[in-house]
């Protein structure tokens, strides 16, 4: 062999050190027969091109490789000019990206397409929605499901609780002006898949011998463990509680969210092998030391935000007057609570919506709701307001409790003062201003406070615990590690109340930065572990016009319903279970497959390999304006 | 349905178009950019696209199935296309494509060594792109590449080691390694300790990397102590091989990808290359196209080429030798010999000349069936051209003459002196994606690594040191030989690495009683093979995606396979079972890695010297490359052949005709077997490719217009075609692609094997079996 003489030349296109242009200051050499383009690509300048292919001969079809070269007029075509020695070449200036933007725009035009589903980015948990809703028209309800337990371990309670951030951009409202029923099509899922008894998660990977606790059992400590877990970690969620589920349980009543949907989710996630201690509340019964020295790798704070927040107003500490988490939290526990006749729920979000509906329940006969602002800004969930009033609940809006009215050490009412909406707050919901000399008194037996809940990180004993003015406890968002190592939050207790789903997408993230934590990565090791992309949008229909009119779900009758409520001449055994049956009834199969079906997928193939994409990106072409159907009808 | 195409189809607007089940066009996205349509014509050179009044794309057929048209589903249109209008329907990401991990590799399937880009998520592999950073394809790829990747998370896959605990009658079991090597191991010592160790044998594979390649053939020489090796090169090109060594000096191809998009002349001959190497084929096509080179077809068959062919002898089966005896008496007539070069650079001229003397092209018309003016103008292309490239395949290796016919092709280019510069040489086209590597490691007539010869002393005791071990001395086998041992009771024990001796070699009934008489056979494989499913252990190993290593491609570049996911359950690299079978059978082998390997090989071939792995750049390196400076050999002999003078051979060949299947009236068809676009060897992969066998679900007996007539049958109808030694039953298909008298059936298809049908005659010279031509005849089926 060794007498085989070695060649590398390729006879043609040779180099010549002599030869070259200067592309944006830069001396690029150029090789006979080179266009500007190619030359400068081999110098590694990319000239932006929509149909520039080595295999293929240029034509300067597409018209964006324009460059600008010294002493000529006007563009010239980057791909199809000779690359003569000598050339001064420019590949950016404004005139150039002005023109190349219109160029793009005249593509976009006729490109009536989505690169990404506006409801996945707008998902707390980034759910792939258009991918389990594909999946439920094939009637693939196991797959659907366990689609979703990759973002999200809890498919069937976020089925029925979410307030459906997802729903409000969806496009398809552009075309018949109502969004896709995403989260009932999750319940319908989850459901479904239940009732097959078949796995919906996967085997936990092999042991890897390390411990973590997470303290906790909301929804934010369950997805971390159910995350955790399957990456092989053992783990132990320590409950201060006497059941597992947080504010699922003792929160949100069970004719929203029934306890046999909540207990088959957890136990999905116990199953995996996961260890749960209940009555074991952190700052009373251990501390964070304590953890360390049993031997727990790392820690998993989420404890949530469960006390009622105060007023800070006259007569709040009366009797008669309730936090209205302690109130939903007796009846949760099956507690009975005499309320009176008259309540007034003083709040607007999801705390004060299930405390009207829980005390018309509970055989109050007039049930007020009290908010400060109108009911476009209520934070509870735009149908569940609408079953307040199916439930003769009544609303008085633009109004604020200034003080409690008390006699004989027992509450006769409350005085409020009306409200006008003011400038927009940072929120971006308009102010309550109070109006002068407006008071007004509202007869009550009872008054639930609903105005919000608080961290109460005090009661953990953990001075070395860096919480914030609010009580929540700091953490570095990139790593979702507290001040101290190897303890990590995440949930109500780091963010202050917010909402399941958030909650959940937290856990996740939570896991994903410890078991990078426990595979020994540095900080920059578990914020890649926990970061996720944040989509850019440039396509057609990507801004919401309006809010969403959310799709309905079949209910349980009024009639049904109320007739089942505790009524003030009926004393005896607490026993109106029939008031707690869950309200919403799910999808029938065919409803389901019609909805699904109604869902665009609007997803991309070629999302983030697209050079329409990337070129529309990096000049701001592209128009928001849904052309769909007019652009395809002839 | 997807997408918000769905409700544009509920507007009545255009519906997609589908090549199903691999890509399809929406319109909604189309941009009108014409650069599917462009890459279509200007690179694949098919008559499938137009643009339509509005400017989209369309298909000639004028219909919304690609299936109507030329296409052949290579998939360039969906890489081109700068937006997600054409969609890949394989695709099975979720996450957008930036986001998902890319691994650059080489192609598995064949021996072109494309260089791919495997897209992952979850340890899966969900799509393929073209990748352009090797020269071997620049940025090209066919439908098997692109788009028959899913064998490789096919539910088939093997994940337990399987042994049959009961002896030859019971089960295949499912065990664990350790026991599975044991029992391996120990009933190898049982046969070597009884019948010595040359009742022992090994086959490899050319699908395996150069690595398993080597540790294999070191096991079987140290471990069993025998010669007894051969893997399935010898079933194609050894022919090839045997051939161009006694010509040049060396089996190698002298070119390259690159010297063929610089050629101006083409011949090509039993190769049919759009389907079995389409991606050489596209380069052809490159330099006719865009740089006007002329391109001469001798194939029997009207494959693709032939559109693309200035000119085109159709010889009748069998005639190659007579025919390019011929060109090379018109190049000598007419003074287009570059005498120059046959002076200082080759010898035995005077007896060549002699001998083409007598095949005047008018005789040879009268032989062959091609008319003399046709092969005097194919005489004039390869001889007046500037650059002439020779490229060959099956159809001259598989006949009882195949090494006649690869001598035939060598003394062309010799006489034209088109070998040695750029863009000039030969090429003897390698069917699977290692096959150049199998034989470098081992060698054609069971040579040591690197053609050591085995009898040479020195090269015995250079490997005696190497290896700690004397090397075993007997005579070397044939895979159709140790076939035969086996039935006979001189084999007793067999390791068959990844090959399927039940698919493709020929007799396969024969094979099969070997195979079961053996007292042990042990079978590596992916899938339980028509081989490993009579085997007493089963092995199961990683695929190319699973695993790293090197490929040797057809123009002698190796380029480095990359892990892109993890095998299935307990499978794992070739390499790895090898060395601790051998271990176990008392011959201690373990590397740290395939770099580790390729550094032993390195130091024990020259001309793998410098082909440490940490060397090998995007587009690999190229053999020869003597040390770790060395830049690689893009083409072989600019100086010297590798003969002891320097100098190459003319040889003296004859058209012969003795041996041959004969027809006659009882069996009044040629029948010639071979390789489909969409499938590959035997087809354990692709046929397990959901897409790939969507397209071709059984194989179709190719039938000439007339002889359909004069024997009755319609496209589609069922026939069996039977010869002396089997038959088969099969679907019918009527098309002038094979000529009159000749009838073409593909190997690929385990239930209907074609080499049920074909004999065991041999080139005498290297083995090779004579799968191109034997006697048939088409029975009804009612
Ligand atoms: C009445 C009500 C209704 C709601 N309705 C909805 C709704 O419909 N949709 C929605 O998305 N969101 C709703 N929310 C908000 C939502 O429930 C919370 O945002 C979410 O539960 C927060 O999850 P988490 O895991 O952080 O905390 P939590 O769910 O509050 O769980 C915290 C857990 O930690 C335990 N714990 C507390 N202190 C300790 C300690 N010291 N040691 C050990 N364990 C401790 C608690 O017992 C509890 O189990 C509602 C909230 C309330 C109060
Ligand atoms: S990714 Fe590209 S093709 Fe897909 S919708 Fe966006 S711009 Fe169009
Ligand atoms: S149509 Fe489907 S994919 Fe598109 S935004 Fe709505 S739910 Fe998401
Ligand atoms: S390459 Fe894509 S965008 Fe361009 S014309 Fe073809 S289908 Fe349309």
């Amino acid at each position: 062999m060794s007498n085989l003489t070695s060649r590398t030349l390729d006879g043609r296109g040779t180099s010549d050190a002599n030869k070259s242009i200067s592309v944006d200051g830069v001396e690029v050499a150029v090789r006979d027969g080179d266009t500007i383009f190619v030359a400068a690509k081999r110098a590694g300048i990319g000239i932006p091109a929509m149909c520039a292919d080595p295999r293929i001969k240029p034509t300067g079809a597409c018209d964006i490789c324009v460059v600008e070269v010294a002493g000529r007029d006007g563009f010239v075509k980057a791909c199809t000019e000779a690359a003569r020695p000598g050339l001064k070449v420019a590949t950016q200036s404004d005139t150039l990206t002005a023109y190349r933007r219109s160029r793009l725009n005249a593509y976009l035009a006729d490109h009536n397409a989505y690169c990404q589903p506006p409801c996945q980015a707008a998902c707390p948990a980034g759910i792939d929605i258009a991918g389990y809703i594909d999946l439920i028209t094939q009637k693939k309800y196991v797959e659907a499901t366990a689609l979703i337990k990759e973002m999200l371990p809890l498919p069937g309670i976020l089925g029925r609780v979410c307030p459906r951030p997802c729903e409000d951009p969806c496009r398809r409202k552009q075309i018949d002006g109502e969004a896709v029923a995403i989260c009932a099509l999750k319940r319908f899922a989850a459901d479904e898949a239940v009732k097959t008894g078949q796995p919906t998660q996967p085997e936990p990977k092999p042991s890897t011998g390390k411990r973590v606790a997470v303290i906790g059992a909301g929804p934010a400590g369950l997805s971390a463990a159910y995350y955790l877990a399957l990456q092989g970690h053992a783990v132990t969620i320590l409950e201060a509680e006497r059941e597992a589920g947080g504010t699922l349980r003792f929160g949100i009543p069970s004719y929203r969210l029934p306890n046999h949907v909540l207990d088959q989710e957890i136990n999905d996630i116990l199953s995996l092998g996961v260890e749960l201690k209940v009555n074991h509340a952190l700052g009373r019964d251990y501390q964070i030391d304590d953890l360390k020295r049993e031997g727990y790798d790392a820690i998993f704070l989420s404890f949530g935000a469960m006390v009622g927040k105060s007023a800070g107003i006259p007569g709040e500490n009366a009797p008669g007057v309730i936090s209205a988490v302690k109130f939903l939290a007796h009846v949760n526990w099956g507690e009975r609570v005499e309320l009176g006749e008259r309540v007034v729920v003083v709040g607007g979000g999801f705390t004060a919506a299930d405390a009207v509906r829980t005390a018309r329940r509970e055989g109050a006969r007039e049930v007020t709701m009290m908010y400060r602002r109108t009911k476009k800004e209520m934070t509870a969930a735009e149908h569940e307001v609408h079953e307040c009033e199916v439930e003769g609940v009544k609303f008085d809006f633009l109004s604020a409790p200034h003080s409690i009215v008390v006699e004989n050490h027992k509450v006769t009412g409350i005085l409020a003062q009306r409200m006008e909406l003011g400038e927009p707050d940072e929120s971006g919901r308009r102010r309550p201003v109070p109006v002068p000399g407006s008071e007004y008194f509202t007869p009550a037996d009872t008054i639930l406070m609903a105005i919000g809940q608080d961290v109460d990180s005090y009661s953990l004993n953990e001075s070395h615990l860096n919480t914030n003015k609010w009580g929540h406890i700091i953490i570095d968002e990139e790593t979702m590690m507290t001040n101290i190592r190897g303890v990590f939050a995440g949930g109500d207790c780091a963010t202050g109340a917010a909402t399941v789903v958030e909650g959940v997408a937290a856990g996740r993230k939570g896991a994903f930065a410890i078991n990078a934590y426990l595979n020994g990565g540095d900080s920059k090791a578990i914020a890649a572990a926990v970061w996720s992309e944040k989509p850019k949008f440039f396509d057609i229909g990507a801004e919401a016009k309006s809010r969403a009119r959310l799709a309905q779900m079949p209910v349980i009758d009024e009639h049904t319903r109320t007739g089942a409520f505790r009524t003030s001449g009926h004393i005896g055994p607490f026993d109106n279970d029939g008031a707690f049956a869950e309200v919403e009834l799910g999808y029938t199969e065919d409803v389901a497959l019609a909805e699904a079906g109604r869902c665009l997928l609007c997803v991309c193939q070629a999302r983030g390999a697209c050079t329409l994409q990337k070129l529309s990106i990096q000049y701001g072409a592209g128009t928001k304006v849904y052309r769909g159907k007019e652009a395809w009808t002839p | 349905m997807n997408e918000f195409a769905r409700d544009i189809r509920h507007a009545g607007a255009l519906q997609p178009l589908v090549s199903w089940p691999f890509f399809q066009l929406d319109h909604a996205k189309c941009i009108k950019c014409e650069q599917c349509v462009r890459i279509c014509n200007e690179v694949q050179h098919r008559q499938v696209y137009t643009i339509d009044g509005d400017g989209y794309p369309a298909l000639v057929s004028g219909t919304t199935d690609f299936r109507d048209t030329e296409c052949n589903n290579c998939g360039q249109c969906v890489g081109v296309c700068p937006t997600g209008a054409l969609k890949d329907l394989t695709d099975k990401g979720r996450l957008p494509k930036h986001l998902r991990t890319k691994t650059t590799t080489i192609c598995g399937y064949c021996g072109v060594g494309c260089a791919i880009e495997l897209e992952t998520e979850n340890d899966r592999v969900v799509a393929v792109n073209p990748s352009d950073t090797s020269d071997a394809n620049i940025g090209n790829l066919c439908v098997k590449g692109r788009f028959g990747m899913d064998f490789i998370h096919h539910p088939d896959r093997l994940t337990t080691p399987l042994i049959r605990r009961g002896g030859k009658d019971g089960p295949l079991e499912e065990a664990s390694w350790d026991e599975a090597i044991a029992f391996a191991a120990c009933r190898f010592n049982e046969v070597k300790a009884k019948y010595g160790p040359h009742a022992l044998a090994g086959i490899t594979s050319s699908r395996a990397t150069n690595e398993d390649n080597y540790v294999f053939q070191k096991l079987i020489r140290c471990a069993f102590g025998t010669n007894n090796i051969d893997h399935c090169a010898r079933l194609c090109h050894m022919a090839s091989a045997v051939a161009l060594k006694n010509a040049v000096g060396s089996s190698a191809p002298s070119a390259s990808s690159p010297d063929v998009r610089m050629a101006t002349a083409f011949i090509i001959v039993g190769s049919n290359t759009t389907e079995t190497h389409p991606v050489i084929s596209s380069q052809v096509m490159k330099a006719k196209y865009e740089d006007g080179a002329r391109v001469v077809v001798v194939d029997p068959r009207r494959i693709e080429m032939v559109n693309h062919a200035d000119v085109w002898l159709r010889p009748k089966p069998g005639m190659n030798v007579a025919v390019l005896n011929a060109i090379a008496h018109v190049m000598l007539e007419e003074g287009l010999e570059d005498r120059a070069f046959i002076a200082a650079r080759t010898e035995n001229f005077e007896a060549f000349r002699a001998n083409v003397k007598d095949y005047s092209p008018e005789r040879v018309a009268e032989l062959s069936g091609v008319p003399a003016d046709r092969i005097r103008e194919a005489a004039r292309i390869y001889g007046k051209a500037e650059r002439g490239m020779l490229l060959w395949g099956m159809g001259i290796t598989q006949h009882l003459t195949g090494v006649d016919g690869a001598l035939a092709m060598a003394n062309l280019s010799l006489l034209s002196g088109h070998v040695g510069k750029p863009g000039t040489g030969f090429i003897p086209l390698r069917g699977q994606s290692n096959v150049q590597g199998a034989s470098d490691m081992q060698g054609q007539h069971n040579a040591l690594p690197g053609y050591h010869s085995i009898k040479d002393p020195k090269d015995r005791a250079k490997f005696e040191k190497a290896w700690g071990v004397p090397m075993p001395d007997n005579q070397f086998k044939t895979v159709v030989q140790l076939e035969e041992g086996a039935l006979h009771g001189d084999i007793r024990g067999m390791y068959i690495m990844g090959e399927n001796p039940m698919g493709s070699s020929p007799d396969i009934d024969e094979v099969a009683h070997g195979l079961k008489a053996l007292d042990i056979l042990v079978v590596q494989d992916m899938f339980l093979s028509e081989t490993a499913a009579l085997a007493d252990v089963v092995f199961p190993v990683a695929s190319f995606a699973e695993k790293d290593g090197t490929f040797t491609n057809t123009e002698r570049r190796v380029q480095l396979i990359r892990p892109a996911v993890s095998p299935p359950g307990e499978a794992r690299p070739d390499w790895q079972v090898v060395c601790e079978l051998s271990t176990a059978l008392g011959y201690p082998m373990s590397y740290p890695s395939t770099a580790a390997i390729m550094a032993e090989i390195a130091s024990l071939v020259p001309s793998y010297a410098g082909m440490l792995h940490e060397r090998l750049g995007p587009s690999g390196l190229q053999w020869p490359c003597l040390d770790t400076n060395h830049p690689g050999t893009r083409f072989l002999y600019a100086e010297t052949f590798p003969t002891p003078s320097g100098k190459a051979t003319f040889s003296v060949v004859k058209q012969e005709d003795a041996g041959e299947d004969v027809v006659d009236d009882a069996y009044p068809l040629n029948l010639n077997t071979g390789r489909l676009l969409e499938h590959y060897h035997t087809g354990t992969m692709t046929r397990r490719s959901r897409g790939l066998d969507h397209m071709r679900p059984e194989g179709e007996v190719e039938v000439h217009p007339e002889d359909a007539r004069r024997y009755g049958f319609i496209d589609g109808d069922r026939a069996r075609i039977v010869t002396k030694r089997g038959a088969v039953e099969v679907k019918v298909k009527v098309t002038d692609k094979t000529p009159e008298g000749a009838i073409f059936y593909p190997f690929h298809f385990g239930e209907a094997p074609a080499n049920r049908l074909v004999g065991s005659k041999f080139d005498p010279a290297s083995h090779t079996p004579a799968y191109k031509r034997t006697a048939a005849r088409l029975d009804r089926i009612n």
